[in-house]
């Protein structure tokens, strides 16, 4: 028989033992192979009494910040007005380098002219899975659309990881290919021409004479992102007897691809657009689509261009002339970087190759096109172990900010706008969940918030540029 | 430091709430045991003391609301009595009246008032908000700060109201005698273990333990610890790493994902709902057994049904045998004939759907699987050879309930009946087989998960048995040290934050 005293014992033996194991354990853990075996109690203690034991959490200095974050501090956000209404009214401003003041109010002017010159503008996204399925740029876009003009949800291709996103559904019948940079590369060893998106969409011309694929804008989308009436096709192959055919709603048109060793367009008309455009290819040669745009007026478009697990755009890994010609031809003058999460997720040595090879790929992109500025969106808070920042998460930051101020480009502090330490963790407790579980990723609520913010800071940036308040709704 | 440690162990924090998947649960456990060990021979002490405990418990859960359970306690407390000491129909009826107003009244109130608004305000002219007026009194009278636009559902009470009720309407029945002292029948509502999320233990089942010494053989120890710790795994590494890796982020915006990664998210949110509930009823069974109390088991392998009637047989076994014998049968059963058979079939899963949540989804969700059982029944009707245990095509229908009960639990899950639509969307629509290698190979930590869930589930009873028997025959101190590796283990891959279960919404 078990008495309830043996009971109470063999429970107390376990608890001690269990502690008496982690307190002998060092702070770190222990390194089993490839495993780390945590130690959850100095953790434990720290997340509930850092603020009496700071002595086991050395302060680490931040960025000297250039307005105080203390009310926008997530922990000490007042009751009176709610958490979000708080981080909202003190949405850091982008930052740059006195030296890059000049091009960048120059730019944002240019914008405010876009639709006096009849002209449309692309902005690149670049970022990680933090930024797929178009939760961010959707909200940016349908801002900058707003303010500058312009509509449709801008480029893509065929065939898309995510190829279902909050503005357009995308499908595509099993017929294409798709090559990224690093496939290429192992089977060529030559830089490839590949375009923006750093992989394309080949179709086996040769294989098999038709291909499809088609486009929905989704019905729950940012009203901007269905306002399309023209589409461009870029393309790159030496196809011989190619007919492309575009069909939406009623209208049937038919383009033929001449061949072309370089990068060519097509574009066509889309009026009356309805909601969905098919695309139909027949050819006996193999082609690469570089990209699909679908396009609404003069004005703005920004491209999502999400690149899952990876740390930084490889541009080195592609053929300049081609990427140039491109860029050029979407008339390309900013490009947004969101990176960070895997560079976190790699650990200490993940952060250190980070700043070599962000240094290094602007410097690439700066090759390719000189005059395109650069806007860094900063790392979001990220929570490990509970409330506790991931201190990883922060050095990224101020790598980012730092490399972003030597390269001459532009900076937006996102960990700041999330509330600065702790934040991710009290965006969790929001409802609805601005972050999900994983304390990493945005929720869809969390990222069109996100993207609020940085469109105010953007729109503080207008005006300050000068551009009158007149042309830019609010 | 001292006072924060003070109010980190007496103050409930929302965010801090007691849980069984947190450290400082299994402290809180080893004190309860220590004074039970002292008190334990003394019957009124022994309940007393884990009364005491168990509300102290209910209070570190949920906060204040441990004085609706004591309102619950003491009003059918009273019924019991009252019933019992009667022979006019007419108090005997007031009685369970009482009780029942009083249960389903806080039950109707805390859970069902903003539905109830919801739909009024559909009505044209109409436009009221539900206040909270228990807790405009509370900021009133005590000085508290309680949100009065926002009723909170207070823990377990769907419950603990459901367990009075049939303790009551018991007594009313003759089914069993009341309760005469108060402590023991405040310990029998509220005992920690089964007091938040379930199983709802009849008083027949449970009355007859308060008068019997403690026993706990040592084989039942070990039973108690194994399934202490296999609810632990489910709920710690299957549940809540499921719902970390792919469920929350697929519900969260099923058209970012592809047809295949919806699908994961799907047949994951069966594994994780089966194994956070039943990793909790493992659990409170297991604590309950130590304290020599044993209360009935709620699952039985449910993804093993062979029909949808033998799932309910087998799925929240407690709740589904209250629904028959308080619902059910006294609307008549199938005793009226076949249609009005169906008819109350209906009626109970309707509302047992809507005993999960107070939203139109939980109400499809309890129709279809109404709906199901009705169509079953006919379908046996029409093939009654089919009916018979051992049946051809057992396999077949076993896939096919599974596939059915899957399917429902999109309801259960998602947050809006958008979401199912765009779930089904996904699905039937977001196909994209170039994509297949990179997601099977980006998921393979998922797809492993799932594996390892449904295999322990589906392993014959022969297995788990070899199994629970080998744990039950190492000796004490190879039980310490398997115990001591798997909570190392278990901290490993614990949560950051709190994750409660999921059953503790209800």
């Amino acid at each position: 028989m078990m008495k309830p005293f043996r009971v109470f014992l063999f429970f107390l033996l376990l608890i001690l033992g269990v502690t008496g194991i982690f307190l002998l354990m060092p702070d770190d853990g222990v390194q089993l192979y490839s495993f780390r075996i945590r130690n959850p109690v100095r953790l434990w203690i720290q997340s509930n009494f850092s603020g009496h034991l700071h002595r086991l959490t050395p302060a680490k200095p931040l960025f000297r910040d250039t307005i105080p974050v203390i009310q926008a501090d997530a922990l000490r956000v007042t009751r009176k007005e709610s958490f979000k209404d708080s981080l909202m009214k003190f949405v850091p401003s982008v930052e740059y380098p006195d030296h890059v003041a000049e091009q960048w109010r120059s730019l944002l002017h240019y914008y405010a002219g876009l639709k006096g010159m009849n002209k449309t503008s692309h902005i690149l996204h670049y970022g990680d899975s933090q930024i797929e399925g178009d939760r961010i740029t959707s909200v940016l876009r349908d801002s900058l659309q707003r303010w500058f003009g312009g509509g449709g949800p801008g480029l893509f291709l065929p065939v898309m990881t995510v190829p279902v996103t909050s503005t357009i559904r995308i499908s595509a019948d099993n017929t294409w290919r798709k090559e990224a940079v690093d496939l290429i590369n192992a089977r060529e060893h030559l830089l490839p021409p590949v375009g923006i998106f750093l992989e394309h969409c080949i179709f086996p011309g040769e294989e098999q004479g038709h291909a499809f694929f088609r486009v929905t804008v989704q019905h729950f989308a940012l009203p901007l992102a269905g306002k399309i009436n023209r589409f461009r096709i870029f393309y790159y192959g030496d196809p011989q007897e190619c007919i492309l055919t575009v069909e939406s709603g009623k209208n049937r048109q038919s383009f033929p691809l001449s061949p072309n060793p370089s990068l060519k367009q097509i574009t066509g008309n889309l009026r009356g657009f309805q909601g969905t455009v098919n695309f139909d290819m027949d050819a006996e040669e193999r082609i690469s689509i570089e990209g699909v745009s679908l396009e609404g007026g003069p004005g703005i478009l920004l491209d999502n261009i999400p690149l899952r697990g990876r740390t930084m755009v490889a541009f080195s890994k592609a053929d300049t002339a081609f990427m140039r010609c491109m860029i050029d031809s979407l008339n390309v003058r900013l490009v947004l970087f969101q990176f960070g999460l895997n560079s976190v997720a790699g650990g200490e040595q993940g952060i250190t190759a980070f700043e070599k090879q962000f240094r290094y790929q602007l410097g690439k992109l700066r090759e390719i096109c000189p005059e395109v500025l650069t806007l860094v969106v900063g790392t979001t808070d990220m929570g490990r172990e509970g409330i506790r920042t991931d201190t990883l998460s922060e050095r990224l930051r101020e790598i980012q900010r730092k490399v972003a101020f030597d390269e001459g480009c532009l900076f937006w502090d996102s960990y700041r706008a999330m509330g600065g330490r702790g934040s991710a963790k009290r965006w969790y407790t929001q409802d609805p969940q601005l972050i999900r579980p994983d304390y990493v990723h945005l929720s869809m609520a969390g990222s069109r918030f996100m993207a609020s913010m940085l469109a105010k800071a953007l729109y503080r940036e207008i005006i300050s540029a000068g551009v009158s308040e007149k042309r830019i709704p609010q | 430091m001292t006072e924060h440690i003070l109010r980190t162990i007496w103050v409930y924090s929302e965010s801090n709430p007691l849980l069984f998947t947190r450290f400082a649960f299994w402290i809180f456990l080893t004190v309860v045991l220590a004074g039970y060990a002292i008190v334990y021979r003394n019957f009124t002490l022994r309940h007393l003391w884990l009364f005491l405990a168990s509300i102290f418990f209910y209070y570190k859960s949920g906060g204040f609301f441990f004085i609706l359970l004591l309102i619950s306690i003491v009003t059918d407390y009273t019924a019991g009595i009252r019933i019992a000491a009667t022979n006019r129909k007419s108090v005997k009826h007031l009685w369970v009246w009482i009780s029942l107003l009083v249960n389903l009244g806080l039950l109707g109130y805390f859970k069902y008032t903003g539905l109830f608004v919801e739909w009024l305000n559909h009505l044209p002219g109409i436009n009221i908000t539900a206040s909270n007026w228990l807790a405009g009194y509370s900021n009133k009278l005590l000085h508290t700060h309680f949100d009065i636009n926002n009723i909170l559902l207070p823990v377990g009470i769907s419950f603990y109201t459901f367990q009075t009720i049939s303790y009551t309407l018991d007594v009313y029945r003759g089914k069993t005698e009341p309760v005469r002292r108060f402590t023991d029948f405040a310990f029998y509502v509220s005992f920690f273990p089964q007091l938040v999320a379930g199983p709802i233990v009849r008083a027949a089942q449970f009355i007859p333990q308060l008068k019997q010494k403690f026993r706990l053989s040592k084989d039942e120890f070990g039973h108690a610890l194994f399934l202490i710790l296999t609810g632990l795994f489910k709920k710690m590494v299957i549940a809540d790493m499921l719902a970390r890796t792919i469920v929350d982020k697929v519900f969260d915006q099923p058209s970012a994902y592809t047809a295949l990664e919806n699908l994961f998210a799907w047949y994951g949110y069966g594994l994780q709902i089966f194994s956070d509930f039943s990793g909790y009823t493992d659990i409170a069974i297991g604590v309950a057994l130590l304290f020599g109390f044993r209360i009935p088991v709620n699952f039985n392998a449910p993804y093993k049904a062979v029909s949808l009637t033998d799932f309910w047989r087998r799925w929240h076994i407690s709740l589904s045998s209250w629904l028959r014998d308080y619902l059910y049968i006294p609307l008549g059963g199938n005793r009226k004939g076949s249609v009005r058979s169906w008819i109350n079939i209906m009626i109970t899963m309707l509302l047992g759907g809507l005993w999960h949540g107070a939203s139109i989804r939980f109400l499809i969700w309890g129709g279809l699987h109404g709906a199901g059982l009705v169509l079953e029944k006919i379908f046996f009707r029409i093939v009654p050879s089919l009916r018979t245990s051992r049946r051809k095509g057992r396999w077949f229908f076993r896939i096919l309930v599974f596939h059915w009960v899957t399917f429902l639990w999109l309801f259960f899950r998602a947050g809006d009946m958008q979401t199912v639509r765009a779930m089904i969307y996904s699905v039937a629509n977001n196909w994209n087989p170039l994509t297949i290698p990179e997601i099977l190979k980006y998921y393979a930590g998922v797809i492993a998960l799932l594996f390892i869930g449904y295999f322990f589930h589906w392993l014959s009873a022969q297995w788990q048995e070899n199994l629970r028997g080998w744990f039950l025959k190492t000796p004490i101190w190879l039980k310490f040290f398997v115990a001591i590796v798997f909570v190392i283990l278990l901290f490993q891959i614990k949560d950051t934050g709190f994750r409660p279960f999921i059953y503790f919404r209800f």
